[in-house]
């Protein structure tokens, strides 16, 4: 049975540095949340505080409501799946599944259906026998999973379990893991620093930078809702552009800007001429050589360079306030863009962006 | 020891050759290998050519090692202190190593150097220290004494227990840094690991930890037997002429009851013994190092 796991005020300092500052999060029942963050970001500290293996500096941790902050890692009952997977060289294949079930005082006999069935999962009953040093690193990963779900762990942490392989492997047990964690129901809590993993898997995404979790939502508001700056520019390419606002209208922000007149979309009340900065994906933006009359966020510009990337371009255009980066669709034969061009954007394309300071901030 | 490094050494072929034809490269080999020849390996068969010589052709002098009621005391005596020695500094070099990997870089640094400065120090210098500690009113009984512990000075040399103190004492950095060397290749994130997957430290310890520097241990275990076996300067102070071991007997032999031939034979025996069990120590060590290598690269 699967419970959710809540985190209030946890937080890490080693002396004066904090590496995770306190920190709030409820890790729903069954769901594939992942802690993204560039190094240093305190995701891997979250991630061992919850294991166990790094005692907070304040804060509690309750699964199901019961408290497990100061349990040791081996009462915690949680899966870890480590970065280099750490599977024993010395015992084999079928022994490093049966260890935690061992572990638990199950016998070889008790033990063989749950170690068969968690080899099957990975399709891995045909190297039971070997010693993890006769396996490829997608099959090693592949048995470090298998060994952190036959307890029937109550929650599954990974910490960067595909770092060490190559991209077209880890696109596959990338799909892998989805589909384990799909018929299995466990919950999984998953470190990467890599975007794409991050928003190709989760059912959440958590953003941390500096010992702060930044946002956390489905990769798709992450993505098209970013709240700040930061996460705007730390998942894909955005351009930011900056603007006083000048006032309201049917649920539009009015903006004056370096660009010119802009419109957002946003149920935000800010007072007239108060500074904002804006996050504009470039596949938002719409290159055209000519424009309606009656069309809003229009920006004159000109081609200064294009990057063809096959399905798409990325085209750098130089406008009155600034360069803006805008990704087009390619067309077969259709010749590159160049010259003056109209730059265009609804008004639900633009996201306003939080100034840092304005963050909801749990510092001490 | 270096016998790991063995298979590291297997390089392009044609370069090998190339050097050897090259006199310096070849001269610089022939040189040692010409004086070890002369100055040991000659000497050394020419103990087991008198072994079957002396004093007439035969193997009268092997027959003692199924015969001489005080051949088999000594032997007795050889084995049983070396046996003692080896596990007990097993045991504490253990620990120590143990520690050496698991306390921080500067904590290492400074045990590592208590480790290596007895080194510095020479058998027979520590033997007389620890008579002088040892003896009825050393350091040890007076102490004790002192405390009121004990009314009568306690035996602790020229007995078997000084012998294995002072064996254990010179041993210990034998033991301990070999076994360091196979520990800190075992990979600290393998102790998590069993940890989160439900183990106990204990468990954790026993089931991961104690198999993987197993072959460290049986290492270190080899090594301070071949050293114990031969022994000479240490058992014959800290014994006090009460616990005499093989190479005391073979120096007894030559220098003060002339049997040349008796001493030759059990010179013979030793050097054998060493040398099954160095090959045996070569293996091990060689199997180490792959596990240790394998458990970086997991």
């Amino acid at each position: 049975m699967q419970s959710s796991l809540e985190i209030r005020d946890v937080r890490k300092t080693y002396g004066p540095v904090h590496a995770l500052h306190p920190t709030n999060l409820t890790i729903r029942a069954g769901e594939f949340l992942t802690l993204l963050g560039p190094s240093g970001s305190g995701k891997t500290t979250l991630l061992m505080a919850i294991a166990g293996f790094v005692e907070p500096s304040g804060g509690r941790m309750l699964l199901g409501g019961r408290d497990i902050t100061a349990l040791p890692p081996e009462k915690r009952n949680f899966g870890v799946v480590f970065q280099g997977y750490a599977l024993f060289p010395h015992l084999t294949v079928w022994e490093n599944v049966y260890f935690p079930l061992r572990a638990r005082g199950m016998g070889r006999g008790e033990a063989r259906p749950k170690v068969e069935a968690a080899l099957d999962l990975i399709e891995l009953g045909h190297v039971a026998g070997r010693k993890p040093s006769e396996l490829s690193g997608g099959q090693q990963q592949r048995v470090a999973l298998a060994r952190a779900l036959v307890f029937e762990p109550a929650m599954l942490l990974l910490d960067e379990p595909l770092s060490a392989l190559d991209k077209a492997l880890r696109k596959t047990l990338q799909a892998e893991l989805k589909a384990i964690h799909r018929r299995i129901g466990t919950t999984f809590l998953y470190v990467t620093h890599d975007q794409e993993e991050a928003l190709s898997m989760s059912d959440r995404v958590a953003i941390l930078r500096d010992g702060r979790i930044q946002q956390i939502d489905s990769p798709t508001d992450l993505y098209e809702r970013p709240r700040t700056e930061f996460v705007a520019g730390f998942l894909g390419r955005s351009n930011f552009l900056t603007g006083k606002v000048t006032g309201r209208q049917d649920g539009r922000l009015l903006l004056d800007s370096p660009y010119g007149r802009l419109e957002v979309a946003t149920e935000e009340q800010l007072p007239a001429g108060r500074q904002v900065t804006l996050g504009l994906r470039p596949e938002r933006i719409r290159l055209c050589r000519a424009v309606a009359a009656d069309a809003t966020n229009v920006v004159a510009g000109r081609v200064a360079d294009v990057s063809y990337l096959g399905p798409v371009a990325e085209v750098e255009v130089e406008t009155a306030g600034g360069r803006l980066g805008v990704t087009t669709l390619t067309d077969a034969g259709a010749p590159p863009v160049t010259g003056d061009v109209w730059l265009q954007w609804e008004a639900a394309s633009a996201v306003l962006l939080q100034e840092q300071s304005n963050l909801p901030d749990g510092h001490r | 020891m270096t016998v790991a490094a063995a298979p590291a050494m297997a390089g392009p072929e044609a370069r090998h050759t190339r050097r050897l034809r090259n006199p310096v490269f070849l001269g610089l080999l022939l040189a040692p290998c010409l004086f070890l020849g002369i100055f040991y390996f000659a000497p050394v068969a020419n103990v087991l050519v008198m072994s079957l010589t002396e004093p007439s052709v035969g193997l009268q002098n092997y027959r003692l090692l199924f015969e001489s009621g005080a051949i088999h005391r000594i032997l007795g005596n050889t084995l049983r202190v070396s046996s003692v020695t080896t596990v007990t500094t097993l045991l504490l070099g253990y620990i120590i190593a143990y520690g050496l990997v698991r306390v921080g870089p500067r904590e290492r640094n400074a045990l590592l150097f208590i480790v290596i400065a007895s080194f510095w120090i020479s058998a027979l210098i520590r033997a007389y220290a620890w008579v002088a500690i040892l003896q009825p009113n050393g350091l040890v009984n007076q102490a004790l004494m002192g405390m009121g512990l004990i009314e009568q000075p306690l035996r602790l040399v020229r007995n078997e227990l000084g012998v294995v103190i002072g064996m254990v004492h010179y041993m210990l950095p034998y033991a301990i840094l070999p076994m360091y060397a196979n520990m800190s290749g075992i990979d600290g994130r393998l102790m998590a690991a069993a940890r989160a997957l439900g183990a106990s430290r204990t468990k954790a310890f026993c089931w991961v930890f104690l198999p993987l520097s197993l072959p460290g241990l049986v290492g270190a275990g080899i090594l301070v037997m071949i050293f114990s076996l031969g022994f000479y300067i240490t058992p014959a102070i800290l014994g006090g002429g009460r616990v005499v071991m093989i190479a005391e007997y073979i120096s007894i032999q030559i220098s003060e009851t002339l049997q040349w031939g008796v001493a030759t034979m059990l010179a013979t025996v030793l050097v054998t013994a060493v040398v099954l069990m160095t090959i045996l120590m070569s293996r091990f060590m060689e199997v180490g190092g792959t596990i240790g290598a394998k458990g970086k690269k997991a």
